[in-house]
């Protein structure tokens, strides 16, 4: 089942588009890693998300329910949108206690609990206006756990958390997805945050989705190519088509890029050779998502 | 509801807003006591105890109520906007309204205690300053002054209240206070007092109005109502705001 689904969701603000037509579905159990940079939309998606403002048009169903219904649906949600907000006059453990009332969670030992899994215990009795940014973001993070929820709408939140702080945040959003099932919707502007731990990634351009990409299937194959440098372009071209009945290549400047028999490479060179070209470059390259997603937000892509 | 009123009087932990405004009830009472003090000795009789208390009221009816009171119920609703806490707390099941009526129960609840405090600080430094008729009638006498014009100033902060909502922040609300204010001045000294919603206060939580009796048009219930009926309708379009209006 689709927890998150979201079906031509527009968002205008006056004339500008900021999300466009967006059609998400975020499964059970899944890290859906959003990806886009500054401006793209992310934050707006979210809040339309969680109802925080209204979808110009479109559809989203969470559960499978569509979110008019919104507060019993919210229940099952916990997310953070942007920098987390606390109240500054009380304790890391008050902040809590504060949702945790709201939510109806009426176990007193769950606040500790938290404060235990962000490595916060220490920090309890300590005013949030003292904390800085990273411990903030953590403590805003175990903050959307307070009402055990199965979805949780994160956004860009490992933002001003040092290496360490990051990898943390990581293996504890794994953990809660493999372990309790939990799904995670996850969004930042740096491809290598969320690249190690997501297993989808949609890459938001100018608010319209231009790509899904599934990390594993990305990794195993399609990112693999040929690139070769000839002093005849032209006539090597006609050799690939002709003798290897290649025609899956794209011609770059003084170079050919080829996506097909990755692993004839050896053949490809020596058939050029043979027919007396002068093979200056051959390589197989590896296509990373960060140079992907370089070229869709430079606009080459889509 | 009552666990939003408790989240609401656990957020005031350590504020200094609250400390600062019961100095400021404290100050009430404390001025007028230099003044009465020097006005009883220099005539060698002692002040009244009944008209220092409902000169105090006086005073807090015209500035401290419109002014600090004010600025506590701004702060009440403002807090969330600067600690960027309305995003996060609109995405918890609880309704708006809700979270509206436990503001507004806050404030009268802080209210409460400010005038209180006014009132005890004011029968000590009755007791201090050995001020006359210090007995059980005036005693009770200048509490039901004290207790109408706190009660009257309830309706009157909910406009604050949206004016707060809806620019966001301290300035427009203080602005909009030094407005009522001002023209609270000037309606105090002319037959139209009854006519000015914020001076119900001053009529029903003293005895200035028997200096205006053969000159005041109307009479106090006229100011009541309209302050009230202002409480009703800010009321409402807070409740509108809130549910019509984006609040991120
Ligand atoms: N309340 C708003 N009113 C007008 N424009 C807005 C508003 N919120 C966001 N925008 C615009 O929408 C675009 C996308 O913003 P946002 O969703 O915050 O992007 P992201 O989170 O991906 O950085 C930006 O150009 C921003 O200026
Ligand atoms: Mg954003």
């Amino acid at each position: 089942m689709d927890i998150i689904s979201t079906n031509g969701l527009t968002k205008k603000y006056k004339n500008q588009i900021v999300v466009d037509n967006l059609n998400l579905n975020v499964k059970k159990g899944e890290i859906y890693g959003f990806l886009g940079n500054n401006g793209a939309g992310k934050t707006t998606t979210m809040k339309m998300l969680l109802g925080l403002t209204e979808p110009t048009s479109g559809s989203i169903n969470l559960f499978g329910e569509d979110i008019k219904r919104k507060n019993k649906l919210l229940k099952r949600v916990g997310s953070l949108i942007e920098y987390p907000g606390f109240y500054g006059n009380l304790t890391a453990y008050e902040n809590l206690k504060i949702f945790a009332d709201l939510y109806g969670v009426s176990k007193p030992k769950k606040i500790d609990e938290l404060l235990e899994i962000g490595g916060l215990s220490q920090y309890k009795n300590k005013l949030v206006r003292k904390f800085s940014m990273g411990m903030k973001q953590r403590l805003g993070i175990i903050r959307t756990l307070i009402n055990d929820p199965e979805l949780l709408i994160l956004d860009e939140p490992i933002n001003g958390l040092d290496p360490n702080g990051i990898k943390e945040i990581r293996e504890f959003l794994v953990s809660l997805s493999t372990e309790k099932k939990l799904t995670i919707m996850i969004s930042s502007h740096i491809l290598s945050e969320i690249e190690q731990m997501a297993d989808k990634i949609g890459i938001l351009h100018k608010g319209a989705l231009c790509d899904e990409i599934n990390v594993k299937e990305f990794k195993n194959n399609v990112n693999k190519f040929i690139e070769i440098k000839v002093n005849n372009v032209f006539e090597a071209v006609r050799i690939l088509e002709e003798k290897l009945n290649i025609y899956s290549y794209e011609v770059r400047k003084d170079e050919i890029i080829i996506f097909e028999r990755i692993n004839d490479s050896h053949i490809i060179n020596k058939t050029l050779i043979d027919k007396g070209l002068k093979v200056t470059k051959l390589y197989v390259n590896t296509l990373c998502l960060e140079s992907y997603f370089t070229d869709i937000t430079k606009g080459r892509v889509c | 509801m009552i666990v939003l009123i408790k989240t609401e009087l656990l957020k005031l932990k350590r504020s200094y807003m609250f400390l600062m405004c019961i100095i400021g009830s404290i100050c009430a009472p404390f001025l007028n006591w230099f003044v009465f003090i020097n006005s009883g000795n220099s005539e060698g009789i002692k002040a009244q105890f009944l008209e220092y208390m409902i000169q105090t009221n006086l005073f807090i009816s015209m500035i401290i109520g419109i002014l600090l009171y004010g600025l506590f119920t701004t702060y009440i609703f403002e807090r969330e906007f600067t600690d960027n806490m309305y995003k996060h707390v609109f995405t918890i099941p609880i309704s708006k309204s809700d979270l509206l009526i436990s503001k507004i129960i806050v404030v009268m609840i802080a209210l409460l205690i400010l005038t209180i405090t006014s009132y005890c600080f004011g029968i000590i430094f009755s007791l201090l300053g050995g001020f006359l008729n210090i007995n059980m009638a005036n005693i009770i006498n200048s509490l039901i002054f004290y207790l109408k014009s706190y009660l009257i100033f309830i309706p009157l902060m909910i406009p604050i209240i949206l004016v707060t909502l809806i620019f966001r922040g301290f300035v427009a609300p203080i602005a909009f206070s030094i407005i009522v204010e001002i023209i609270l001045f000037i309606v105090c000294q002319s037959k139209y007092i009854a006519f000015y919603p914020w001076s119900a206060p001053i009529l029903l939580g003293t005895n200035i109005k028997k200096n205006f009796e053969f000159a005041m048009i109307g009479n106090s219930s006229y100011n009541m109502i309209s302050a009230v009926v202002i409480g009703i309708i800010s009321f409402i379009a807070c409740l509108i705001y809130l549910n019509k209006k984006e609040i991120v």
